[in-house]
């Protein structure tokens, strides 16, 4: 597709003729298709990207240092905003994180019960993605089927948790409460029926000529390319690297799980678009078997009142929606942390734009943008 | 210059144009209620449903709103054109219904029977083929006169990818031409009368062709890529107020005038299926008329619906992938498709 | 005979019509468009809304002030000689403007007296309604507290 076109790039001889130059165009803070403020400044030869630079920090709030203005408990609920899509599994990151500095044992039943809301909150998280991707692409109807999908999800949560989107979900040490009178039914009916939805979503999109001529081919990343520039989560996958925090570094019982990683081949949009979607039926297997397998037992483990970490550091790293999550915390024994980094998923991927974009047009920029799944909480912090 | 050429030369059609165009206006708004309700019916969810009962008052509400705007003129555009580009848009649009037949006539004033027809010209389809390519030129100069980088973008796209689409549609038209013989509308209408299923049978391949062309023509999913709202925004993103409502306005009357025209050139027009209609208009004229109009307006809802559903459910395609559908595809079916009509005329039709 | 297949699927737009059902399916579904304000949805019992504050049991130990990450509360104990027959606070300010909803207030309180309601409407044209100190402190006896009884019936209005 991108050879047969007269060569009008800046080294060729028909350039003097025709005086075409590079156009530098400015993918806007302000853009329905950015997935929030971030901007790219695009450099152009005609309809080819041939650079792109992308400035971000708009929306940067100082998360990590307002962490340290506060104690360890009072700073949990700060981290639902960093990937506001995902926010429960954030919060799993920095409880972990804690937890494995206090060396903090958290009961099965609680590990149970967090993968149980994890796994509802990627498939909550995926959704989205897959609408706003579609949206880009020009799937406008896409869109609303996920966020109506999504409501359901929210609707357990609002049960379970509290809240909908930024439900601040777990105290260090385990979970606050059990699943209430009624919900395992109510997500039991989720789960029967989720697997059509998504087949209706797969009959929409993925034989889709339409789709397949936009995403196939579009945004390359080899899976050399992919480990260098440090990708994870369904970027890296989709190239092909079988590297998953849950199979690799397995946490809060994953292991007892089973279930597979999808894998794409060619590392372009389409390979990660149905990476994607398979992780949300693996996610749906994850749920069913760790309702099916409940244990009994204790919600919390062991944890004072006021958490005074002993002095030392701790790294812990969860597989989030948008790919592999860590948080790096520095105690120095008093109440407040001395300092709380985020090792974030979608501002790493991120770096990976301008291999992805070169080469390609400028409507592929966005279907990129959408397929390496960014969240500017995240990016920016 | 008397009383009865007064009538027949300057009153009838002076009133023939006053009642197309309130209709015509009237249909094209409740268009954008349409499409606002039925995409989210699509969507699992209600359409605008506030303003008024099932939101009829919405076109209404959206027209003020659009109005009372502040009318902005950006520092690096050129006034003068930037002003006028809509009415380039505008204009051709609404021009294209005068030369529609409706029915079949049946008023007489004045010793002269008028046809529910503006202008009944030898060469109506022509007309509206020639007023379509001069809609390309609002979004030209609406995109270059804006004076900022995405419009610009916007309308080559738009100006390129519309000149592609052109040449097929008008070979699709080319060949119901050829089966029908004239290009007065009320001819290929009575030519369709004598066949089963109108012109979908002998034309299927220009049906396509045409159908595809049509969507591209006006800017449609799957080929609205110009004004793509979630990348380079279009043409018309300098633009605000009334001055965005006379292009969005425009962009629906297109998908009327070709639903109706697809209508007329491929579903029989004003011909009332399963029913004769030589005799009836014999025993009653007004009835035929009256009925002619409403399966008119029907086979062109259900043209509508479709530019709608398929709005709904596919993506975009990319401007390179465009173009090659346009003149690599398209094109070449197109051609083939004539030969078919020629073949069809010469061996079925006599 | 296989190529035949894919070419006719090719060119009869066999998969793009196989997505027009899908959303023609969904056209003739039941919209999930929720009506309010006319029909005000039933929040489940966890939901955390607004504060409210049962000050005639609160016992001004201030453990939820030191747990909110924004500050949002300041509880003022009575004076010592009061303190040592009636707990209740002299002043409690809270500040539901900077409430992040986060709970972490409600888990260390020893009375139950905070606790977070059903109440999500909060928006205000000003915002110094959203200051509540012990006279406005809303914790109304009458105001019934949503009963759980399983998500199918929190959606009842439905």
């Amino acid at each position: 597709m991108a050879a047969d076109r007269t060569d009008l790039s800046v080294t060729s001889p028909l350039r003097e003729v025709l005086e075409s130059r590079e156009v530098e165009l400015n993918l806007g803070p302000q853009h329905p298709a950015t997935h929030g403020v971030y901007r790219a400044i695009v450099r152009l030869d005609g309809e080819k990207v041939v650079g792109i630079k992308s400035v971000i920090g708009y929306l940067h709030r100082g998360i990590e240092k307002w962490a340290e203005y506060r104690t360890w408990t009072q700073a949990t609920p700060i981290f639902d905003r960093l990937d506001y899509l995902g926010a429960v599994l954030n919060c799993h990151g920095y409880v972990g994180a804690v937890e494995k500095i206090l060396g903090v044992e958290v009961p099965k039943k609680a590990q149970y019960i967090r993968v149980v809301l994890d796994e509802l909150q990627r498939i909550a998280s995926h959704l989205l993605w897959l609408g706003t991707h579609g949206l880009d692409v020009g799937a406008q109807s896409v869109l609303f089927y996920a966020v109506r999908e999504r409501e359901a999800i929210m609707d357990l949560f609002e049960a379970m948790l509290g809240q909908r989107l930024l439900p601040n979900a777990y105290p260090i040490g385990g979970v606050r409460f059990d699943f209430p009178r009624g919900w395992v039914p109510v997500c039991r009916k989720f789960l029967a029926e989720f697997p059509k939805k998504v087949d209706d979503y797969e009959t929409l999109l993925t034989t889709n000529r339409i789709w397949v001529q936009r995403t196939k081919g579009v945004g390359v990343v080899s899976a050399e390319e992919a480990v260098a520039l440090s990708l994870s989560g369904p970027t890296l996958r989709g190239s092909g690297v079988n590297f998953d925090v849950r199979k690799a570094i397995p946490y809060s019982s994953y292991e007892d799980f089973d279930f597979e990683v999808p894998l794409g081949q060619n590392g372009d949009v389409y390979d990660r678009y149905l990476c994607r979607i398979r992780e949300m039926r693996q996610s749906v297997r994850i749920i069913q078997q760790a309702l099916d397998g409940m244990p009994e037992g204790e919600l919390k483990g062991k944890v004072g009142r006021i958490i005074r970490p002993p002095m030392g550091e701790a790294y812990f790293t969860v597989e989030a929606a948008k790919g592999q999550l860590g948080y790096y915390i520095v105690s120095d024994g008093a109440e407040k942390p001395w300092r709380v980094h985020v090792r974030a998923p979608s501002f790493i991927n991120l770096q990976g734009m301008e291999t992805m974009c070169k080469g390609g047009l400028i409507a592929d920029v966005v279907a990129v943008i959408g397929s390496i799944d960014i969240v500017l909480g995240e990016v920016d912090r | 210059m008397n009383f009865d050429w007064m009538t027949a030369h300057v009153g009838m059609p002076l009133l023939k144009i006053l009642i197309l165009l309130v209709p015509v206006f009237t249909v094209v708004a409740y268009m954008v209620w349409f499409e606002r309700r039925v995409l989210g019916f699509f969507q699992s969810r209600l359409g605008p449903n506030r303003v008024g009962p099932l939101g009829l008052i919405q076109p209404i509400a959206d027209g003020l709103k659009l109005l009372l705007k502040e009318d902005v003129v950006p520092a690096n555009a050129r006034p003068f054109l930037f002003k006028i580009a809509p009415i380039f848009s505008f204009f051709p649009a609404f021009v294209g219904f005068a030369v529609i037949t409706w029915a079949l006539p049946w008023v007489t004033a004045s010793g002269k029977t008028h046809g529910f027809v503006v202008a009944d010209v030898d060469l109506g389809l022509l007309v509206i083929l020639a007023l379509s390519s001069m809609g390309i030129f609002g979004i030209l100069l609406g995109g270059w006169s804006s004076g900022s980088k995405y419009p610009l973008f916007g309308s080559l796209r738009s100006a390129s990818q519309m000149l592609a689409y052109e040449v097929p549609l008008t070979f699709s038209v080319l060949s119901v031409f050829l089966l029908a013989g004239s290009f007065r509308m009320s001819d290929i209408v009575a030519a369709q009368q004598k066949l089963g299923w109108y012109f979908l049978f002998p034309g299927i391949v220009a049906f396509g062709v045409y159908l595809v062309a049509a969507v591209a023509e006006t800017n449609r999913t799957p080929f609205d890529l110009p004004e793509g709202e979630s990348e380079i925004i279009g043409f018309h993103t300098e633009y605000s107020g009334m001055r965005f409502a006379f292009y969005f306005v425009a962009e629906y009357a297109n998908v009327v005038l070709t639903s109706v025209l697809a209508a007329a050139l491929f579903l029989g027009g004003y011909d009332i299926p399963f029913v004769d209609d030589a005799a009836l208009y014999a025993a009653h004229p007004a009835l035929t008329s009256i009925l002619g109009v409403t399966a008119y307006a029907v086979k062109g809802a259900v043209f509508a619906f479709f530019f709608v559903w398929i709005r709904a459910t596919w993506p975009r395609y990319r401007y390179d992938q465009l173009l090659r559908i346009g003149w690599f595809v398209l094109f070449p079916l197109a051609l083939f498709n004539l030969l078919l009509a020629a073949l069809f005329r010469l061996w079925l039709l006599r | 005979m296989k190529a035949l297949a894919r070419f006719a699927k090719m060119v009869t737009f066999w998969e793009l019509a196989k997505g027009l059902g899908v959303t023609t399916k969904y056209l003739v579904k039941p919209k999930v468009t929720e009506l309010y304000p006319d029909k005000r949805p039933v929040l489940p019992y966890r939901t955390k809304g607004r504060l409210h504050v049962d000050v005639e049991t609160c016992i001004s130990c201030r453990m939820c002030e030191k747990a909110c990450p924004e500050g949002c509360i300041k509880v003022f104990p009575p004076p010592k000689e009061v303190f040592k027959t009636d707990k209740r606070p002299a002043e409690f300010l809270l500040n539901q403007e900077h409430c992040l909803h986060c709970g972490l207030c409600v888990d260390p309180c020893p009375t139950g007296s905070i606790h977070h309601s059903q109440e999500f409407e909060l928006v205000v044209f000003d915002y110094r309604e959203l200051l509540f100190d012990k006279e406005r402190l809303p914790y109304d006896l009458d105001q019934p507290r949503y009963r759980w009884n399983g998500l199918e019936n929190a959606r009842a209005e439905k």
